[in-house]
């Protein structure tokens, strides 16, 4: 090969390699489902605890060391939601949402994408408990008196953040039933996010910013 | 008995080898160099993302790489190299990959490097992934989410990290900042698996030919101004883009793990890798057609050191003898020994090499030819295995007298000279080109021992117009046609060779009466 030939498929193959590279670099890749409209249900709430309190005596109490005494002990569970998703009053979902974690304790999140044709629906998703307490259950949060003072149950105002915890639990948890029964327009590749207000207490659907 | 390894990359590999020698150079052969042009490109891709790091705020990740971008003066042409030359990079690492396991230098000593280079490209996919995120633009969210689908099925976090990216809530700013830390950290630690790949090798080469090295610098910086790096639309959790603007260098993956459930994803992944870890394990050859590593004669052994000091592969120490005489004894590390036989040729009493390699074997070989007539006033070549041995029928076509070895580097000097003295026309050693030699190392010690005077040297009294040394790859019957045609050309002026009655090299290394001890 001689000299002349040598630069020009030097350059030829440099001049290649480099178109090629900075054509793989950005070529374009059509996403699957761009055609569709996507409604994402995505959100976290707290399942309520279902549980059956107890005061505990003050005998009872003595026997345990003063760090560990609560006058009131409470023993249950996180409560089960049921999901039903329809468009067009046709069923599209139906699924059982439980709390994350061993014991199902933890925030219930939930992430489920459903791909939908674009145009116009009529979107409905009820969130309800499924489990409930038996009727006439004791879920107080207890009493404190004098007695407990004595027995070390208010130090450090124990007492009263235990109190606090519960009801903020009982805030934060979602409500018994949620419903969202909207009419949405959607557009191909759009994605119409249905999330969990925690401030409202309610299912709200979420659409992007007009830009 | 089982195949042997193969000795040489698959024919139209090796063809295309020796097209690149005739375009480039064999010295400036791209396809010779692929890992020190990863070197290369790491120090570029460091120095401009510490420069591209200087203008990226974690707040506004989208807004600040489009400013960078659109700055046509310095910002756009050097995010532009910084994307190229990593996209470089997976290239060269590939083709890296593909030559060690095509040419069987995965396994044995070989293992560590092997897996020490399935992470580094493992790191630089993952470095790559960090990258593309920062922007955060369509390719950039997509890869985040796409990696998030992978990480949610592992049972680590109560919340899907998914979650963070649907758009009810700003992504964390903690996001970014991790993406950022590990982008920066990644490849930082990238150095400390580079010098583990590395660690088993004598005097690695870590850059190329400067020539080479700049040129590639030159050639991605044009590539950057030429097509300049665009931006794609900014990441948009509520709407699907009809289609992304992809690297399918870092992405080459997405379509598949696209349409395949996460489970399916990482069983696909652990399957791959696992395959490719294993590797060194189904590539090594059976027992039985395993080269031996080498050998040292103690008796022979003079403590000399220069074995230890030519070994490419550290696999030679020297320690104090046993036997009450007072040299160092050279000791052979079995474990990082890849049997190239280059300690043959650097041991003038021929204590040392693998077994059926050593220098005696080498003298063995050429007393055969010499009594089948096939030596005297013919040229004889010293072919490599891995190379010119390739191509015997086009050189014994040629009149030539082919004597294989393992690797130039392994030919003993005695084996030239015997040659020579013998009436050969001329001795020539075909080398394959230095930067793709098998043993690493075996042309340069083959020149510096004929011409350098470096141990064991090609003794003074040798004609030196009859010996050669020649470079030719694989399968390159082209080239060795105008090798032979050369050399005959210039033969021709040399008067006709005499050959000497009685050689008796091994004579003047004094053979040991007792040759049992011989160590490992």
């Amino acid at each position: 090969m001689n000299a002349p030939l040598r630069w020009l498929a030097g350059a030829t193959l440099v001049l290649g390699g480099g178109l090629l590279t900075a054509a793989l670099s950005v070529m374009p890749w059509r996403v699957p489902g761009a055609e569709l409209a996507l409604l994402r249900l995505a959100w976290s709430g707290r399942p309520e605890r279902l549980e059956l309190c107890r005061q505990l005596t003050d005998a009872e109490l003595e026997g345990v060391p003063v760090h560990m005494r609560r006058r009131v002990q409470c023993e249950g569970r996180s409560a089960r939601y049921g999901l039903e998703v329809t468009i067009d009053d046709s069923g599209l979902l139906h699924d059982t949402l439980l709390g994350g974690g061993a014991r199902n304790d933890r925030p219930i999140h939930l992430l489920r994408d459903i791909s939908v044709t674009p145009g116009a629906h009529r979107l409905g998703i009820i969130v309800r408990r499924l489990d409930s307490l038996p009727a006439g259950a004791d879920t107080s949060a207890g009493r404190v008196d004098g007695r407990d003072s004595a027995l070390g149950l208010t130090a450090g105002g124990r007492d009263q953040r235990e109190r606090q915890e519960r009801a903020r639990a009982r805030h934060e948890a979602l409500p018994a039933e949620l419903r969202l029964d909207t009419l949405l327009a959607m557009t191909p590749g759009e994605v119409l996010v249905v999330t969990y207000d925690a401030d409202r207490r309610a299912l709200v659907a979420l659409r992007p910013e007009p830009r | 008995l089982p195949p042997p390894p193969p000795r040489a990359l698959p024919a139209p590999l090796a063809r295309l080898d020796a097209w690149l020698n005739q375009v480039f150079g064999s010295r400036y052969n791209p396809a010779y160099q692929t890992g020190t042009l990863v070197v290369v490109l790491w120090i570029v891709l460091l120095l401009t993302g510490l420069w591209l790091l200087l203008y990226y705020r974690i707040g506004a990740p989208w807004d600040s790489v489009a400013g960078l971008t659109a700055d046509p003066w310095l910002g756009n042409w050097v995010r532009g190299l910084h994307r190229y030359a990593s996209d470089a990079a997976v290239v060269a690492t590939l083709v890296h990959a593909l030559r060690i396991f095509l040419q069987r230098r995965t396994w044995g000593p070989r293992t560590l490097a092997w897996i020490s280079g399935l992470v580094l490209f493992s790191l630089v996919l993952v470095s790559g992934w960090t990258g593309f995120v920062m922007v955060w633009d369509s390719f950039g969210y997509w890869l985040a989410v796409e990696g998030a689908r992978l990480i949610d099925l592992l049972p680590i976090l109560s919340e899907p990290v998914r979650r963070g990216f649907v758009g009810d809530r700003p992504v964390a700013s903690a996001f970014f900042f991790l993406n950022l830390f590990l982008h920066v950290a990644i490849p930082l630690g990238l150095g400390l698996v580079f010098w583990l790949h590395v660690s088993r090798l004598a005097r690695p080469l870590l850059l190329p030919p400067r020539a080479l090295g700049w040129g590639l610098v030159g050639a991605l910086l044009l590539l950057a101004v030429a097509v300049p790096v665009a931006m794609a639309p900014e990441a948009d959790p509520f709407r699907i883009p009809a289609a992304i603007p992809v690297d399918w260098f870092y992405a080459f993956w997405m379509p598949i793990t696209a349409v395949l459930s996460p489970g399916a994803s990482w069983a696909l992944l652990l399957g791959l890798g696992s395959a490719l870890l294993l590797v060194p394990r189904w590539t090594r050859p059976p027992t039985a057609s395993r080269p031996a590593p080498s050998r040292v004669d103690t008796q022979l052994c003079t403590g000399c050191t220069q074995c230890s000091l030519d070994c490419p592969f550290e696999a030679i120490t020297m320690v104090p003898r046993t036997d009450g005489r007072a040299e160092l004894v050279a000791r052979i590390d079995a474990a990082r020994c890849v049997s190239c036989g280059i300690c043959a040729g650097s041991c003038a009493p021929m204590g040392v090499g693998p077994p059926g390699r050593t220098g005696r074997d080498q003298l063995g070989e050429v007393r055969a030819a010499i009594a089948a007539g096939a030596v005297q006033d013919r040229l004889v070549a010293f072919a490599c295995e891995h190379g010119a041995a390739t191509v015997r029928p086009a050189l014994e076509s040629l009149g030539v007298t082919l004597i294989p070895v393992e690797c130039v580097g392994n030919l003993h000097t005695s084996a030239i000279e015997f040659v020579v003295r013998a009436g050969a026309r001329c001795a020539v050693a075909l080398s394959c080109p230095p930067r793709d030699c098998w043993s690493r190392e075996g042309p340069r010690w083959l020149v510096a021992r004929i011409h350098a005077e470096r141990e064991a040297e090609l003794q003074p009294r040798v004609d030196r117009r009859r010996v050669r040394i020649a470079e030719l790859p694989a399968f390159d019957a082209v080239s060795a046609r105008a090798l032979v045609a050369g050399l005959q050309q210039e033969l021709a002026r040399l008067e006709q060779p005499a050959a000497e009655p009685s050689i008796e090299l091994e004579n003047e290394c004094e053979a040991p009466e007792d040759a049992e001890e011989v160590s490992r």
